[in-house]
């Protein structure tokens, strides 16, 4: 009887689907509706994503049922140490301070490391922590009470070892610059349910940008209405939201009425639906100025979660993009995607050493990631809500040796042959793990998950077919994933 | 039957995925023309028999009855319908023929329509012709001419991007003459600000920025190439010398400077600065754009499809696209820093002239004095000078095997080789060593280049028994080539006019005195480097000063310094080798005074170059055929993974053949594109002018002619305007613009009726005029240019308009945004500094693309963000406050205008028409409202009980300039 109903529902689904996208296809003639329709034109079995010129971010239906309905992305620019946090290698504890083997070396492109570096021990205690006894360090108090809400992937790889094109790779499918990232892909297939914010909203912390730039949340060849919209802790949470300084609401108000009365008569003798377009737009203009501005205002927090986040209104810093973030996802905002910049601990100076900067940057982002965790799970929010945390790529079972020789402070080099990411709500299964290192930490020895890999996840999660969620340019179906073959890692899917 | 018609989509659809350039399963590709005579590999049948299609396998499998012959195979998809396989049967019958895609075969001249027009007026000429036959076909009737102040505005964006000024438009008006159109276009096509409006369409397509992308996105001061552009357009380039002198300039006979800093153009791709980076990863990335971009700015080919595979559905084989990128992959740019090679160009346009012909003369003495050398060092017969041993600060360890050093394991970045040299016992005299430094794998090293190295100095020495060490005078380092990717410096004393001699200064005496030194470059003295990478042999030979017969006992010693890395990692010599030689002419060589003036004289003229401000512009150079590098096939498009022989410049068989006889380089493939009978590029020109001006292609898929590509709306109109510029006008750019904004098809009003809507919403069938939306750059300028705040200047750096703070904020990068003051401020929008990571907000809300990638089609879209904008920048602000000010200044007669006369002025300045009396009057209610609450608003409190503070405005300013603002938010101003 159940399986009977689930049928229904998803037929019912299908159909739905099917309509909208047919009846946007057939009456959005003009404007994006028009654009799609000419650069789709030929091409067999592809979804349409036109909608109607007034709406480019009305929300669509995904291809299947979705298990998440939006996601936070959490980014640890620069690459945090997965030996030091989620990765225990007790091995590699023993071995610390004898030569690499010379099988680690060969063929390999490193970033800094030169001649034969040798092996670094994990810096901080492991312990097993939750039902599932997974190993964890001592640096994340906070998240690891969420231990059993998490997915730990710990095999996964990228192909680019400098962190612009890591980045890029992991956020656009592309290490060069100018492909759409994948809140801007998410975004233009599902559009976004609350139309007086931004669909895509990008919060930066750590005091710096990260190293791919605003590429990162590019819409690259996708309109730029899809691009990630950067809301700031300093002016304007959303540049030019507020009105200049000597223009009050009500003076805006009436500009807008003459505005909008002038072009409905332009529309009624030019008769360009465009013009249609531009009156709502003024409007929801007009709305966003609100809206956004009561989204993005901390001081509307009570003293007990400003306790919990550890958040201090107007700083910018991780702790208020945590907060900031449940704010953006009860609103609806589809994609929230957060950059904490800091994490690349070569060594070279105190800040970017193990054993200093590095705990300093965990103490940054534990407390507000156990907060905002738990807060989403309290209102519900989390079951829908898919949650990610990593960086770009993973970090040398070496220590690092700078022109050959032994530095100052403790650090690792770039590695793009194994990290460990974390994902939790949104239809993953918690309190699991997957794939696994060899012993040092250093190759993947089971199930190896790709950049492509877990994009195509996410998207699935989201309920689409990676395939499918494309636009041709430059002569190909352009999608994030690429063209190498990609997997969905079904394991991980609750 | 036609193949292109009928055929080639069947197959598309459900043949190619599988049987394509891609993939070819069972060996058949139904992509090339030869897919007529292949064999399958199972059936031993031809796919394909002319006139037979019961004996073709093709028939026989699509309508085969088994599952496991047939095709598409069921899990794929279904069975072809019956009327497909129809059509697949009577075009084999009929012979099969075989039909390239259109686009891929020349235009042939159309024979023009007779079509009788509705009104005289809707056929000015050919191009009315064509429009109107295929109107008359539809059943669609033209709309008449719009009216001269909508035609004035329409034209006056179309070819200068600004708005015509009341006055303008009123003398349109009152132009009784039957040449009054044309006058008005005359004039803007010689406006020197139709350079400015043309150069964005190029600006995209040159993947344009101030700085150089990836992490560190530092700057690049390209500007000079950006003027060269507005230029070129303004003095009417024709556009086969416009594209050949941007892709080949370097390479014309007696290049000049104008034709160098073109090249500029393929010098905009990006450069990764980030610390760690392999340099041949990101110098091949800009080699791969420069294909794709090349193919897609003239040609509208996806080639960069073909980088990792044969094209899937064009005939374009994967060998071909290296044997393209063979003609870019000579270049010398090496994802340096530095941008190497640059051109220095002048900022003052009086200095250019005087820092060109400096560059000459550095480039000519140079070519001279390493000539020399290398003349020298060809006629030498060397004689190995084997290593006996080697030691190194800090600590290397050396293998020496066959007289020759080799560094194993790990070298610091100043590490320091003091190497023992073994001089035969009972040599002559040495003259010269030359040094030389092979890479690990010389084979290899030809097509994937080894890490480079950096030598500071050699220095030589013959140590004595005792340990005693006496210098050995070099008279001339003698370099073994003219790329000099790598500057070295010295400092010099100062020349200084007063008395040198003397105690030195003391400390009190200021700062400026105790730094009598400046940095000389001294490249041309001592240049030993192969920076970035290693790709074949590299030797420096130091000609002695005297004849050395080192003693016997003794021993000669050479110290090889290290100090700089390369990409932040050290960069040491890791093999050399050293030879020797008596021959008399090194001693004269290296004290030969001539020689040393011309090395003087350089670092003397480099100095003087570098006292002419100005601007170091990335160019293209080709780099000395001894070092040119070899091009193989790389295996699914991977660097790493180079396969099968080298291979040789060439052009795709697709297209019509290079000339036998022309040199293998840059040049004859400029050249090629421009050489009668290439199908493509003068239908994609015509094809990305005829976009801007009406907003949709004759091809809508600017970016792509191929095979999945739109079909041309109007096919003959596109051959003919095709060959028209081509041949007739001979690819000149005005006479073509010219021509298209004088037919009536351009001209006609632009109203959507509601059949047109519904008939024709996109407006491809042109029975009525073009609305577009203005383009970012059109926004801004029209609303400085009628505020009276926009400065008309024409060129120079880029400049920094206000943008709101923190915009910028790039790890590693100091460079911060400066807000401009005074004129600076109010440029013409392609004047704004364009930073890649971070670009100016307000254009990229108003769709100009980032310009990371060659961008072919912008597309417009209509959003809250870009009301945000335009309501609230400071820019627009200022140009409402401004734009009130100056229109009460000119609709008073001598006093003061009443707010009726003022409003009716600001509308004319913005829209370029007189407002609708509706629209007179809903604006006059704006003013009096907003009037009003100005006026009641309590007088602001201040300390000393004065009046108003100036910042705010008087009720009667205030209430117009939210006029302003609302008239620069219309629909209409929005619209061209």
């Amino acid at each position: 009887m159940r399986d009977l109903d689930g049928l229904k529902r998803e037929l019912e689904h299908t159909r739905l689907t099917a309509v909208t996208r047919r009846h946007f296809l057939r009456h959005c003639g003009t404007g994006l509706g028009a654009l799609w329709l000419a650069t789709t034109a030929g091409a067999v079995d592809r979804l349409g994503f036109a909608r109607a010129p007034a709406e480019p971010l009305a929300p669509l239906p995904p291809q299947f049922p979705a298990k998440a309905k939006r996601v936070i992305y959490l980014h640890m620019a620069g690459a945090p140490s997965q030996l030091e946090l989620f990765d225990y290698k007790p091995v590699l504890a023993r071995l610390d301070g004898q030569d690499c083997p010379p099988s680690f070396l060969e063929g390999k492109r490193f970033a800094f490391i030169s001649g034969v570096p040798k092996m670094l021990g994990p810096q901080f205690p492991f312990h097993p922590s939750g039902q599932a006894g997974a190993w964890i360090s001592d640096r994340l108090p906070h998240f690891e009470r969420h231990i059993d809400d998490v997915c730990f992937v710990r095999s996964m790889r990228t192909d680019e070892f400098n962190h612009a094109p890591a980045q890029l790779m992991l956020h656009t499918g592309s290490p060069r610059f100018g492909h759409p990232s994948l809140g801007s892909w998410v975004t233009y297939g599902l559009g976004t349910e609350n139309q007086n914010l931004p669909g895509y909203i990008v919060l930066v912390s750590g005091g710096k940008t990260p190293d791919g730039g605003k590429s990162l949340w590019g819409s690259g060849f996708l309109p730029s209405v899809y691009q990630g919209v950067q809301c700031r802790a300093q002016g304007d949470p959303v540049l030019f939201l507020s009105n200049p300084a000597d223009v009050s609401r009500p003076e805006r108000r009436r500009v807008l009425d003459a505005i909008g009365d002038i072009n409905r008569e332009q529309h009624a003798r030019h008769g360009d639906p465009e013009t249609l377009t531009r009156i709502a737009q003024y409007e929801l203009a007009f709305r966003m100025q609100v809206s956004a501005s009561e989204a993005m205002d901390l001081s509307r927090e009570t003293a007990a979660v400003h306790a919990r986040y550890g958040t201090q209104p107007g700083a910018e810093s991780f702790a208020n993009n945590c907060l900031l973030a449940r704010r953006l996802a009860e609103r609806g905002v589809r994609f929230i995607q957060l950059y904490h910049w800091g994490w690349d601990s070569h060594g070279a100076s105190e800040s970017e050493a193990l054993t200093t900067g590095f705990p300093k940057r965990c103490l940054e982002v534990d407390q507000p990631i156990g907060a905002l965790l738990s807060d989403l799970k309290e209102r519900g929010l989390l079951e829908e809500t898919l949650v990610i945390w990593g960086g770009e790529f993973g970090r040398t079972p070496m220590r690092e040796n700078r022109n050959g020789q032994e530095m100052k402070f403790v650090g690792r080099d770039h590695h793009p042959g194994a990290f460990t990411v974390w994902l939790a709500g949104g239809g993953v299964k918690p309190g699991f793990s997957y794939g696994a290192t060899d012993e040092m930490g250093y190759n993947i020895v089971e199930n190896p998950v790709e950049v492509r890999d877990l994009q195509a996840t996410i998207i699935r999660l989201l309920g689409f077919d990676h395939h499918k969620l494309s636009l041709p340019f430059q002569g190909l179906d352009q999608k994030i994933t690429g063209v190498k073959p990609t997997r969905i890692v079904r394991e991980i899917i609750a | 039957m036609e193949f292109n018609t009928h055929i080639r989509p069947i197959l598309m659809q459900h043949c190619t995925s599988c049987h394509g350039g891609v993939k070819a399963a069972g060996d058949v590709s139904l992509v090339y023309r030869d897919a007529v005579e292949a064999v399958g590999k199972k059936s031993g049948r031809r796919i394909i028999v002319p006139g037979r299609p019961e004996e073709s396998e093709l028939i026989a499998r699509i309508t085969s009855t088994d599952a496991e012959r047939r095709m598409p195979p069921a899990d794929h998809a279904p069975a072809l319908a019956p009327e497909k396989v129809a059509l697949l049967r009577q075009w084999i019958q009929e012979g099969a023929r075989w039909q390239d895609h259109w686009a891929f075969t020349p235009p042939v001249a159309p024979a023009l329509p007779l079509v009788a027009p509705p009104r005289a007026s809707d056929r000015r000429g050919p191009i009315d012709a064509f429009v109107l036959e295929r109107l008359a076909r539809e059943g669609l009737a033209p709309l008449p001419e719009a009216p001269r102040p909508a035609l004035l505005r329409r034209v006056s964006f179309d070819l200068t991007g600004l708005p015509p000024t009341p006055e303008e438009t009123a003398a349109f008006v009152a132009d009784a003459s039957p040449s009054a159109y044309e006058r008005q276009v005359d004039r803007l096509l010689a406006s020197p600000h139709f350079g400015e409006r043309w150069a964005s369409l190029w600006l995209d397509l040159a993947r344009y920025a101030d700085t150089k992308g990836y992490e560190k996105d530092t700057e690049r001061q390209v500007w000079p190439y950006r003027d060269w552009l507005v230029q070129a357009f303004n003095r009417n380039l024709p556009y086969d010398r416009f594209v050949i002198e941007q892709l080949a300039g370097d390479l014309l006979p007696g290049a000049t400077l104008d034709q160098r800093l073109a090249t500029a153009f393929n010098r905009l791709t990006q450069v990764n600065d980030e610390g760690g980076t392999d340099d041949e990863e990101y110098r091949i990335a800009a080699v791969l754009d420069r294909v794709g971009t090349t193919w897609a700015a003239t040609s509208a080919v996806t080639m960069n499809c073909v980088q990792c595979h044969s094209h899937p559905y064009e005939p374009i084989r994967h060998r071909e696209f290296y044997q393209f990128l063979a003609y870019f992959n000579a270049s010398a740019d090496a994802d340096l820093p530095s941008d190497h090679p640059t051109l220095r160009i002048a900022e003052a346009p009086d200095r250019r002239a005087a820092a060109w012909a400096l560059q000459q003369e550095i480039d000519r003495l140079r070519r001279d004095v390493v000539a020399a050398g290398r003349d020298a060092a060809e006629a030498t017969r060397w004689q190995p000078v084997p290593v006996a041993a080697a030691t190194a600060t800090p600590a290397v360890e050396f293998r020496l095997a066959g007289g020759e050093l080799a560094a194993a394991g790990t070298v610091a970045s100043n590490a320091r080789y003091e190497v023992t040299l073994a001089v035969p016992a009972g040599s002559e005299p040495l003259t010269a060593l030359r040094f030389e430094v092979p890479p690990d794998d010389p084979e290899k090293a030809r097509h994937t280049p080894e890490r480079g190295f950096i030598v500071m100095g050699l220095d030589l020495a013959v140590v004595a028994p005792d340990g005693a060490a006496t210098p050995v005078a070099v008279g001339r380092y003698f370099p073994d080539t003219e790329n000099f990717t790598t500057r070295f410096t010295r400092a010099v004393p100062r020349p200084s006019s007063g008395p040198s001699e003397g105690p030195p200064p003391a400390k009190a005496r200021g700062k400026a005195k105790q730094a009598p030194e400046e940095q000389r470059d001294v490249t041309l003295e001592f240049h030993f480097a192969a920076n970035p990478t290693l790709q074949a042999p590299r030797w420096i030979v130091a000609a002695l000063r005297e004849p050395l017969l080192v003693p016997a006992g003794s021993s000669l010693r050479v110290t090889v310094r290290h100090q700089r890395d390369i990409t932040s990692k050290p960069a040491p010599v890791r093999r050399l080798r050293v030879a020797g030689s008596g021959d008399v002419r090194w001693t004269a060589l290296g004290g030969d005074a001539a020689l040393a003036a011309k090395v003087a004289r350089v670092s003397e003229a480099i100095a003087e170059l570098a006292r002419i401000p100005g601007a170091d512009v990335p160019v293209m150079a080709d780099l000395p055929a001894a070092e040119g590098r070899e091009t193989r096939l790389f295996a699914r498009g991977n660097f790493m993974d180079k396969t099968g022989p080298a291979l040789a410049p060439g052009m795709p068989a697709l297209f019509p053949p290079v000339p036998a006889g022309r040199p293998a380089n840059r040049l004859t493939m400029a050249e090629w594109f421009f050489q009668p009978g290439q199908p493509l590029t003068a239908r994609v020109a015509v094809n990305r002018f005829w976009e801007q001006l009406f907003g949709a292609g004759i091809v809508a898929t600017l970016e792509d002619f191929g095979s999945v590509g739109e079909p041309p709306s109007h096919p003959a109109l596109l051959d003919w305007l095709a060959l028209r510029f081509e041949r007739d006008l001979r690819w000149d750019m005005k006479a073509l613009l010219r021509e298209i904004v004088l037919s009536a098809t351009y001209r006609r009003e632009a109203r959507l009726t509601p059949e047109l809507l519904e008939r024709d919403p996109a407006n491809r069938l042109l029975a009525r005029g073009p609305r577009q939306r203005l383009t970012a750059e059109m926004v801004r300028d029209q609303a400085l240019a009628a505020s009276g705040l926009l400065s008309r200047k024409l060129g120079g750096p880029p400049v920094m308009p206000p943008q709101p703070a923190g915009v910028w904020q790039t790890v590693y990068n100091s460079r911060e945004w400066v807000e401009a003051s005074g004129a600076d401020r109010y440029r013409r929008a392609v004047y704004t500094y364009w930073k890649r990571s971070a670009a100016y907000p307000g254009f990229l809300t108003f769709d100009l693309p980032v310009r990371d990638l060659c961008t072919a089609r912008r597309s417009p879209t209509n959003t809250p963000l870009q009301a945000l904008v335009t309501l609230n920048d400071v820019v627009y602000h200022e140009a409402a406050e401004a734009l009130a000010g100056r229109a009460g200044r000119e609709a008073g007669e001598g006093g003061v205008a009443t707010p009726d006369a003022t409003i009716a002025r600001a509308f004319e300045l913005v829209v370029s028409r007189a407002p609708t009396a509706v629209e007179a009057a809903r604006l006059r209610r704006l003013y009096d409202e907003a009037f009003a609450a100005a006026a009641a608003l309590p007088a602001p409190e201040t300390a000393d009980g004065a009046a108003v503070p100036a910042t705010r405005l008087a009720p009667p300013a205030r209430a117009m300039r939210d006029v302003a603002v609302a008239i620069l938010n219309l629909d209409a101003s929005f619209v061209r």
